[in-house]
């Protein structure tokens, strides 16, 4: 089975996961094409 | 990255375990001009404040994505004085990722963040001495230079 990373498309949800969760954000600025 | 270094699994379980990762496509013109973003795909590892620690530009391979996750990760405990957390990630990609490119940024900090934890000056001599053996023409050996008169 493939791996598969679960990512966010909100910075605040983000950022209120992050605090929850005591982690650190990874921003990935990609472009599809 | 999406075909190569994101279905690796060590690279999933890394983020999956450690970051709350992010996509923002370039749409997202907000998020690009607050982080002075000027091509992807740029990475950036950022506390829960937004204060930034790390980032990279250009593709990664999974062995240099999990070496530069970990080298930010260890900057953040760097910047914030958690020593024995930031050597425990800079010692990882020193000893697991010996050929990533992170690893002469690894070496000096490992060697700064040892001094900080015990003030023994000495870890700094010997960062600078791996450096200058194994990573003879990195940067992080030119900065480590004055290092080599200590002791």
């Amino acid at each position: 089975m493939t791996a598969s990373i679960h990512w966010e498309t909100e910075m605040d949800k983000a950022i209120e996961l992050s605090k929850k969760e005591d982690k650190l954000i990874l921003l990935d600025f990609f472009n599809p094409g | 990255m999406d075909t190569v270094t994101y279905p690796d699994q060590s690279v999933c379980d890394l983020i999956s375990s450690a970051l709350v990762a992010v996509r923002v496509p370039p749409d997202n013109k907000s998020l690009g001009e607050e982080f002075d973003v000027k091509w992807t795909p740029t990475l950036v590892t950022l506390d829960s404040n937004g204060k930034e620690y790390h980032r990279t530009v250009g593709f990664l391979d999974p062995k240099e994505l999990i070496a530069s996750l970990l080298l930010g990760e260890g900057k953040y405990y760097f910047n914030n004085d958690s020593f024995p957390e930031a050597l425990q990630a800079l010692e990882k990609i020193i000893t697991q990722y010996k050929d990533a490119d992170a690893v002469p940024e690894a070496i000096f900090l490992r060697g700064v963040s040892q001094y900080k934890n015990t003030e023994n000056p000495l870890p700094l001599k010997e960062a600078y001495e791996l450096l200058d053996k194994e990573y003879h023409n990195s940067e992080w050996t030119k900065r480590a230079y004055p290092y080599r008169l200590i002791g």
